[in-house]
């Protein structure tokens, strides 16, 4: 009798120890085959620094690169005492941007989520690079379940998104030293999802304006407009609508009308800011970084200038400023804004032009 | 830098063991992401993303041959997906060109003025190759005989019915070729070649 409950213990053991180094060994794969993002694009490590915030926040932004390098939430802080984060990722889908949305609501609940319309000219998922860049960093949770079935294009499979080794197992033959230094700890890129650059590249020309064939919002983008309402209804937040001042893509006449038109139906306040680039004095000859898509840092320091004038008159944020709560976490952050605008600012001297911080292609 | 890179190394010779060992343990899981391409293809797609819902999604009844849509200029063939650097250098100088990192900042997107065509080119790996031919005035026409201000029923006797959209216009699609031709009140005002993208 003791020797048969031995053996089961000794068994249940080693079948525990079995999973356990089973669990151990593909969390490492992902870990290690997983791109990091660290040089380079830096884009594919925005979505995860989320999760490494200790403090709450009164406004949480959502949207594709329209947000991550258009609004400053350190810049919201030092000015306005708002405690904000930027949720944002290249060509982030809208569907995508509800997702993250549910997911941020596992965490808090901000007074105030900013979306950015551009990605409503968006009705189908678009390809596999852009959704690997917001899907990965997401934490796993059934948001994140969600946000894959609704993002993959023809040919994908869900299960390379949640063991993502399994994608990128061809990549053990170029591993290179950036996917051993930074398997367990990432380096911070961004100022609470804000992307910084100071660089700047005038617009010189712009493409020409094309005409679409049909300027309708796609039936499926809009679907989630409205559960991204419905959901910040339900938990007592304010929705508002954002365009950054981005020359490209173009955005239609046709598209900022149905935009007006919905935040009139929902009694939504839409916040234009292309529409204000010439009152907020943005300067497209040094705003921008790359000729018109992006602002620079005086260009997004502009732009939050004038939306967190907005918010904060409309919505009585508290100034959270001499809170010590806060104090202590937003200087942190507010030195490494200003360590990086001096990194860049030294680099841009030393070389004329940026070649870190995710500037170049691939960085030396 | 010796101790690092022997680290280095030990970190290789563990991560192969165990990717092997892993592939001994998931055969099914591996074949399935392999089927022949299994490179990792995440950052060569082409990604200008001009028109959303045009990238072949959309109405597929035209791609009745292998043929491809391609726009000709002065004896030059442009055709989709094809490599860009030798088209512009014998289109000649443009008349103005724009430059952008994709949204992903994954390469490049490039624009070329010619003044009466517009073309988009996109980066794949080292290479660029066309996305798209935009005709902007009258000048020029495409190989077929369309251009812009003439009428609804030049198109279709042209090109045919087939691709004709719910809104009036017409997308025509052969091969890894998209033909978009935008009618408004019953004229040709705007007529766009577009890479497809699989």
């Amino acid at each position: 009798m003791m020797k048969n409950k031995s053996l089961i213990i000794k068994r249940i053991s080693a079948i525990v120890l079995a999973v356990a180094v089973l669990i151990f060994i593909i969390d490492f794969l992902n870990r290690l085959l997983t791109p990091k993002y660290m040089s380079g694009p830096l884009d594919g490590a925005f979505i995860a620094e989320y999760y490494k915030e200790t403090t709450d926040h009164d406004a949480v932004f959502l949207g594709d690169c329209e947000v991550f390098s258009n609004i400053s939430p350190v810049y919201l802080w030092e000015n306005y005492g708002v405690t904000s984060f930027v949720r944002g990722s290249a060509q982030q889908l809208i569907w995508q941007s509800y997702y993250l949305l549910r997911d941020t609501l596992r965490y808090e609940t901000p007074d105030i989520v900013v979306f950015n319309v551009l990605s409503l000219m968006y009705n189908e998922p678009q390809n596999e690079a852009y959704n690997r860049i917001t899907l990965d960093g997401m934490r796993f949770s059934f948001d994140k379940i969600g946000a894959v079935f609704s993002s993959m294009t023809e040919g994908e499979s869900a299960i390379e998104y949640f063991l993502p080794f399994l994608r990128f197992h061809s990549r053990w033959s170029s591993l290179e030293p950036d996917d051993f230094k930074y398997l367990y700890k990432k380096d911070k890129v961004t100022h609470n999802g804000y992307y910084m650059r100071v660089d700047i590249k005038p617009v010189e020309s712009l493409p020409t304006v094309r005409k679409l064939s049909d300027y309708t919002f796609g039936s499926r983008a809009m679907e989630y407009l409205d559960k991204i309402l419905a959901l910040c209804r339900k938990k007592g937040i304010e929705l508002v609508l954002m365009k950054a001042p981005s020359l490209v893509p173009h955005w239609y006449d046709e598209w900022d009308a149905q935009v007006v038109d919905y935040a009139e139906k929902n009694g939504l306040l839409y916040i234009n800011v292309l529409a204000a680039a010439d009152e907020i004095d943005i300067d497209y000859k040094l705003d921008t970084f790359d000729a018109g898509m992006h602002m620079n840092l005086t260009g997004a320091e502009k732009v939050t200038e004038y939306i967190g004038g907005i918010l904060t008159e409309k919505y009585s944020l508290t100034d959270h400023r001499g809170d010590a709560k806060y104090e202590s976490v937003w200087a942190d952050k507010v030195k490494f804004y200003y360590d990086m605008i001096e990194a860049q600012k030294a680099e841009l001297a030393e070389y004329g032009r940026l070649i870190h911080f995710g500037a170049a292609a691939k960085e030396e | 830098m010796k101790l690092l890179s022997k680290k280095m190394l030990c970190y290789k010779i563990a991560s192969l063991l165990l990717v092997f060992t892993l592939a001994a343990s998931f055969p099914l899981a591996l074949a399935s992401c392999g089927g022949g391409d299994d490179t990792d293809t995440t950052t060569t797609t082409p990604i200008i993303s001009s028109d959303t819902k045009e990238n072949g999604t959309g109405n597929d009844t035209a791609n009745n041959n292998d043929e491809e849509f391609v726009f000709v200029y002065n004896g030059v063939t442009i055709a989709m997906h094809a490599p860009a650097d030798p088209i512009i250098a014998a289109l000649g100088e443009p008349s103005s060109t724009y430059e952008k990192p994709s949204c992903a900042f994954q390469g490049n997107d490039y624009y070329y003025n010619y003044g009466s065509f517009e073309v988009s080119a996109y980066e794949d790996g080292a290479e660029r190759c066309i996305y798209s031919v935009y005709l902007i005035d009258d000048l020029v026409e495409t190989p077929e005989g369309l251009f812009i201000g003439a009428t609804e029923s030049e198109v279709s006797s042209i090109y045919g019915e087939d691709g004709r959209l719910d809104n009036g216009s017409y997308r025509f699609i052969r091969g890894n070729s998209i033909l978009n031709v935008i009618i408004e009140n019953g004229v040709v005002t705007a007529i766009e070649y577009v890479a497809k993208v699989n």
